[in-house]
C-alpha cells in the first residue's frame, strides 16, 4: 500500500471514521500519539487508554480501509479537513472553550479572518422577524461583513439567503454532515453556501441530523463571529444556548427588540434587560460595525430611493410589519378620518405589491 | 300465444324505451326469465308468480318464456314486475290485447298483489312523452311525481285487482288522475331557515359569498375555528338564483332515480344543498357502487356542494373532484358500461389556514411552515386552482358581539344577486352558457373584453406576480361578475383589483 505521500489530514479522516472513535476518545488519543502513527504503528501505545474492545476495532480498521480511497473521495467532494493545529484551522476557534478537534469545510478558503457577525433566531419566526433577518442580512452583505449562521428554518436562513442576494458571503455551520442538506427545503441555500461561503461542520460528511447534535454546533457558531446578533427568541429556546455560549467565550451580543406582547421578542427583550446591546436600525447598526472593522461599503448599482405617493402614503401607514387582515386595514384608515371604500384599497394595495413594498397572504397584507 | 308489454328502463338517469316480450305455449311446464337481467329483476318471476294466484289467476302448466328488450342493455331495479305479470295475463288471454296498445306499464309487485312505487318516475314519464305514449298505467304513489310532465293521460294503480278492474272497464278515461294535475311543480318554496342577518361582521366573507353566488363561482373559506366559516356556507342556498325551468327537470331527475324526492313535492325547485361529512366513501361522493347511483356530486348538481373542513376529506376523495368540476359530469365506469351523471356544482369548501388554525396570528400559532405546508398540501395544486375566490374569515370582534348591528339580510343581498343573473340572462341569451363561471377559455377573450388601459393593467399584474394562464382567466371570470353586481358592462379597474384579491394563495 503506498501511504508514504498521503498528509496527516487523511489519517485524521480514517481515524474519525471508526466507530466509537468520538470527541472524547479522539483527545485521548491524541495526547499521546498522532493518526499517522496510530496507522502505521498499531494499537500498543494505546494501552490503558483505550478499551480493548475499541482497540480490537481500531486493528481490524487499519487493515480493512483502504485509507487511500477514502481520502480521494473526500477530496473529489470538495471536502477539505481541517483539525486542530493545523494550518487552515480558524484561529478564532483555537481560542474558544473546547475547540472542534477537527472541522468538515465544503466551499471557499480564507474566510477566517474577515469581520464575522453571527445572526441567530427563532425557526418560525414571524413576519416581523423574517423582515428583521432579511433586513440584516443584507445591510451587514452591502458593508462587507460576513456572516455566520446556522442554516436552519427562519432567522437562520433568511438571514443568510440574503447575505447572498445582496453579494455578501456567509458560512453555514451545520448540525450534520457537511454532505447531508437539512432542513431540505433550505437546498437552494446549502448549494449557493458553498460558492459564496462555505459549509462547516464537525461530524463526519454523511452524518444525519439528529437532536443531540445541534446544540455542540451553536459554539462553533459564536466561536466564527465576533459579534452575535438575535433576531426573534422565545423566553425558552435553542437560540439562547447560542448566547450563552458566547458570552462564555467572551462575544458581543446584540438584539433586536420586540413589542413585550409577542411571544417571540421575549427572549430578545429580556437579553436586552441583561445588558445586551440593543440594534434600533439595522441599517444604522451594519454601519457602525463597518465603521469599527474599517470595511468597504459596497452599495449596488440600480437602487433607487423611493417616494410613495398620496394615497399609497395612507396605506403604508395603516399597515404594519405583522400580516393585518384587509378589514383591519380598512378600519385603520377610516381611524384617521380618511375615507375609502373596498376597492380603491384593493386597488393600491395591488400596486404596491408590484412595486415590493407589501406581501399579500391570502386577505392579510404586510410591508416587506 | 305472444305479445309485448310496453315499459320504460332506466340507465344513468336517462330513460330508455323496453318492451316486455311474453309467450305462453305448451312444452315442458316452465317460466324464463331472459334479456341481461340483474338479479332483482329475475327475482321478478317469484313476485309476478304468487302475486297473480294471489289476485285470483292460476298460472297455466305450460312453457312462459319472457324477454325483455333491447336485449343488450342490463336491467335493473323492479319497475318491469308489472309489465310482465300483465304479458302473462293477456298471453293467456285472460285480459284482451287491446289493452297493451299506445299504454307504458311499470310498477313493482308485492306478493299478495299490491302495486309499490318505483325509483326513476320522471325520466320515464319524459320519455313516454318524448316516444309518443298515450297512456302510462303506474303505482299510485309514483302519480304525483309523473304528474309533474303534462299532456300524458296518467293512471295510478294500488293493487293488481284494481289494475284489471279499470283496464275491463268501458271506460278508461274516467280513472285518469286530473285531479293532482297542475299542482306539481309550482309554487312549492322551501322555506329558508337561515339568513345572512345573523351573522355579525366578516364583510369580506359576505361579499365573497355574494360574488360567488351571482356568477356560480367555486368559493373556498379559509379561517380560524368559530369564525363563521360554516354559518356562512350555509346562508348562501338563500341568496341564490331559482332554478330555470329545465334546470330543475334535469335536478329533479337525477332526485327521480335515486328514490329521493319527496312524496308531496315531485319537482325539485330550488338549488341543491349538500355537505356530506368528511368520513364519505369514494363511491358515495362520484357515485357508483355495483349497481350505479349518483353521488353527492351528482345529486348537487346545478347547487352547491359544501365541503367542511376540507382537508379533512383525505387526498383520494378530493381528486375524485378534479374531473367532474372541469367537465360539469362524471363518469362511471363499470364492467358492463359506462354511465354519465351530470354534475355541475358551485363548490363551497372551508378549511382552517394551518393544523393549528390560527396562522398568520404567530403570537397562538405555533406551527412551522414545512407543517402548514404539509397541512395544505393535502389538497392537491389543481384543486386549489380550480376554486375561483378565497376568502379568508377573521376572528369575530368582541364589540360584534356586544352590540350586534342589524346586518343586511338575505333578501336584500339576493336582490342584488338577481340583478346579475339578469345581466348575465341577456349577454348568453342564445348560448350554452348561464353563469359567468362557466365561460370557457375560448369564450373568455369574447365576453370579458378588457378595454386598453385595463389590459395594460392586467398584463403589468400577471408578470409582476407570476399568475399562470388558468389564474388568468379566473381573475377575468370573477372581475366579470363583480362588474355584473355593479350593473357595469364594462370591467374596470376597481372589478379587477377586487377579483385579484380573491385570487388565493400562492403555492
Amino acid at each position: 500500500m503506498k501511504t508514504t505521500e498521503l498528509s496527516e489530514e487523511a489519517y485524521y479522516h480514517w481515524l474519525y471514521q471508526i466507530p466509537g472513535v468520538g470527541k472524547i476518545t479522539m483527545r485521548k488519543i491524541l495526547e499521546v500519539t498522532t493518526p499517522r502513527q496510530l496507522f502505521e504503528e498499531g494499537t500498543g501505545l494505546l494501552e490503558n487508554i483505550i478499551s480493548e474492545r475499541l482497540a480490537g476495532e481500531i486493528e481490524r480498521k487499519r487493515q480493512s480501509i483502504n485509507i487511500q480511497r477514502e481520502w480521494e473521495e473526500l477530496q473529489n467532494a470538495g471536502i477539505c479537513l481541517l483539525y486542530y493545529g493545523s494550518e487552515g484551522y480558524p484561529s478564532k476557534l483555537s481560542v474558544i472553550p473546547d475547540p472542534p478537534l477537527l472541522l468538515y469545510k465544503k466551499g471557499e478558503k480564507h474566510l477566517w479572518n474577515l469581520p464575522t457577525l453571527a445572526v441567530v433566531g427563532a425557526r418560525e419566526c414571524s413576519a416581523y422577524g423574517k423582515l428583521m433577518a432579511k433586513e440584516m442580512g443584507m445591510e451587514l452583505a452591502k458593508n462587507g461583513i460576513l456572516t455566520v449562521s446556522g442554516m436552519a428554518r427562519g432567522v437562520d436562513g433568511i438571514c443568510q439567503w440574503n447575505t447572498l442576494e445582496a453579494g455578501g458571503r456567509s458560512i453555514g455551520v451545520l448540525g450534520c454532515g457537511v454532505q447531508v442538506c437539512y432542513p431540505e427545503e433550505n437546498y437552494p441555500l446549502y448549494e449557493r453556501l458553498q460558492r459564496q461561503g462555505c459549509l462547516l461542520s464537525e461530524y463526519s460528511p454523511y452524518t444525519k441530523p439528529a437532536p443531540g447534535l445541534f446544540p455542540p454546533r451553536n459554539r462553533i457558531i459564536s466561536g466564527l463571529a465576533d459579534i452575535l446578533v438575535v433576531i426573534e427568541a422565545r423566553r425558552k429556546s435553542g437560540t439562547l444556548i447560542t448566547v450563552d455560549m458566547a458570552l462564555e467565550q467572551g462575544k458581543e451580543v446584540y438584539c433586536v427588540p420586540g413589542r413585550t406582547t409577542d411571544d417571540l421578542s421575549k427572549g430578545c427583550n429580556q437579553l436586552i434587560k441583561m445588558g445586551a446591546g440593543m440594534i434600533l436600525s439595522v441599517s444604522e447598526f451594519a454601519e457602525e460595525i463597518c465603521d469599527h472593522y474599517k470595511t468597504i461599503y459596497q452599495k449596488r448599482e440600480g437602487e433607487e430611493e423611493y417616494v410613495p405617493d398620496k394615497l399609497e402614503r395612507i396605506i403604508l401607514n395603516a399597515l404594519d410589519v405583522t400580516p393585518l387582515f384587509i378589514e383591519e386595514i380598512l378600519e385603520n384608515i377610516k381611524r384617521e378620518k380618511k375615507d375609502m371604500t373596498l376597492q380603491q384599497l384593493l386597488d393600491i394595495l395591488l400596486q404596491l405589491q408590484i412595486k415590493e413594498k407589501i406581501c399579500q397572504e391570502g386577505q392579510y397584507y404586510y410591508k416587506k | 300465444m305472444f305479445c309485448k308489454v310496453h315499459t320504460a328502463g332506466i340507465h344513468g338517469i336517462q330513460s330508455f324505451p323496453a318492451g316486455v316480450e311474453v309467450d305462453v305455449s305448451t312444452g315442458l311446464p316452465g317460466f324464463d326469465l331472459v334479456g341481461l337481467l340483474n338479479s332483482e329483476v329475475k327475482e321478478s318471476r317469484e313476485r309476478v308468480r304468487v302475486a297473480l294466484k294471489n289476485s285470483g289467476f292460476r298460472l297455466p302448466p305450460q312453457r312462459i318464456t319472457v324477454n325483455i328488450s333491447p336485449a343488450d342493455i342490463r336491467k335493473e331495479g323492479s319497475a318491469y314486475d308489472l309489465a310482465i305479470a300483465l304479458g302473462i295475463l293477456v298471453s293467456m288471454e285472460q285480459l284482451p290485447e287491446e289493452i297493451l296498445e299506445n299504454t307504458i306499464y311499470i310498477g313493482e309487485l308485492g306478493l299478495n298483489g299490491e302495486i309499490k312505487p318505483v325509483k326513476g318516475v320522471l325520466p320515464m314519464m319524459l320519455m313516454a312523452k318524448e316516444e309518443g305514449f298515450a297512456y302510462c298505467i303506474l303505482p299510485e304513489e309514483n302519480v304525483f311525481e309523473a304528474s309533474a310532465v303534462d299532456g300524458l293521460k296518467i293512471i295510478g294503480v294500488s293493487s293488481l285487482e284494481h289494475l284489471i278492474g279499470i283496464l275491463l272497464s268501458s271506460d278508461r278515461e274516467a280513472f285518469i288522475e286530473r285531479e293532482k294535475q297542475g299542482e306539481s311543480g309550482n309554487g312549492f318554496q322551501e322555506e329558508e331557515i337561515y339568513d345572512f342577518s345573523e351573522i355579525q361582521g366578516q364583510e369580506l366573507v359576505k361579499r365573497a359569498a355574494v360574488i360567488a353566488a351571482a356568477g356560480f363561482h367555486h368559493l373556498l373559506i379559509l379561517g380560524p375555528p368559530g369564525t363563521g366559516k360554516t354559518m356562512t356556507a350555509k346562508r348562501i342556498p338563500s341568496i341564490l338564483p331559482p332554478l330555470s325551468k329545465e334546470e330543475s327537470l334535469e335536478v329533479s331527475k337525477i332526485y327521480s332515480v335515486s328514490g329521493l324526492l319527496k312524496k308531496e313535492r315531485p319537482i325539485i325547485t330550488t338549488r341543491p344543498f349538500l355537505h356530506p361529512h368528511h368520513t364519505i366513501s369514494k363511491q358515495a361522493l362520484a357515485g357508483g357502487g355495483r349497481i350505479p347511483r349518483p353521488g353527492v356530486i351528482s345529486l348537487s348538481h346545478k347547487g352547491i356542494l359544501f365541503l367542511d373542513e376540507l382537508p379533512e376529506f383525505g387526498r383520494e376523495n378530493i381528486e375524485i373532484l378534479r374531473q367532474p368540476l372541469e367537465d360539469k359530469e362524471i363518469q362511471i365506469a363499470r364492467s358492463f358500461g359506462s354511465i354519465t351523471y351530470p354534475a355541475d356544482i358551485m363548490m363551497v369548501a372551508a378549511m382552517n389556514p394551518c393544523p393549528c388554525g390560527f396562522y398568520p396570528d404567530r403570537n397562538r400559532c405555533s406551527c412551522s411552515e414545512a407543517e402548514i405546508k404539509k397541512y395544505r398540501n393535502r389538497i392537491s395544486g389543481p384543486i386549489y386552482d380550480r376554486m375561483d375566490l378565497c376568502v379568508e374569515a377573521k376572528q369575530t370582534l368582541w364589540e360584534h358581539l356586544k352590540e350586534p348591528k342589524k346586518q343586511i339580510s338575505s333578501k336584500e343581498l339576493k336582490e342584488k344577486v338577481m340583478a346579475a343573473r339578469k345581466m348575465q340572462e341577456i349577454r348568453y341569451e342564445g348560448t350554452k352558457y348561464y353563469f359567468n363561471s362557466q365561460l370557457t377559455a375560448g369564450d373568455i377573450d369574447g365576453y370579458c373584453k378588457l378595454q386598453e388601459e385595463e389590459e395594460q393593467y392586467m398584463e403589468q399584474i400577471f408578470y409582476s406576480l407570476k399568475l399562470s394562464a388558468r389564474a388568468y382567466h379566473r381573475i377575468l371570470k370573477v372581475a366579470r361578475t363583480i362588474a355584473d353586481l355593479e350593473q357595469s358592462e364594462k370591467i374596470e379597474r376597481k372589478h379587477l383589483a377586487e377579483a385579484i384579491c380573491y385570487r388565493g394563495f400562492e403555492r
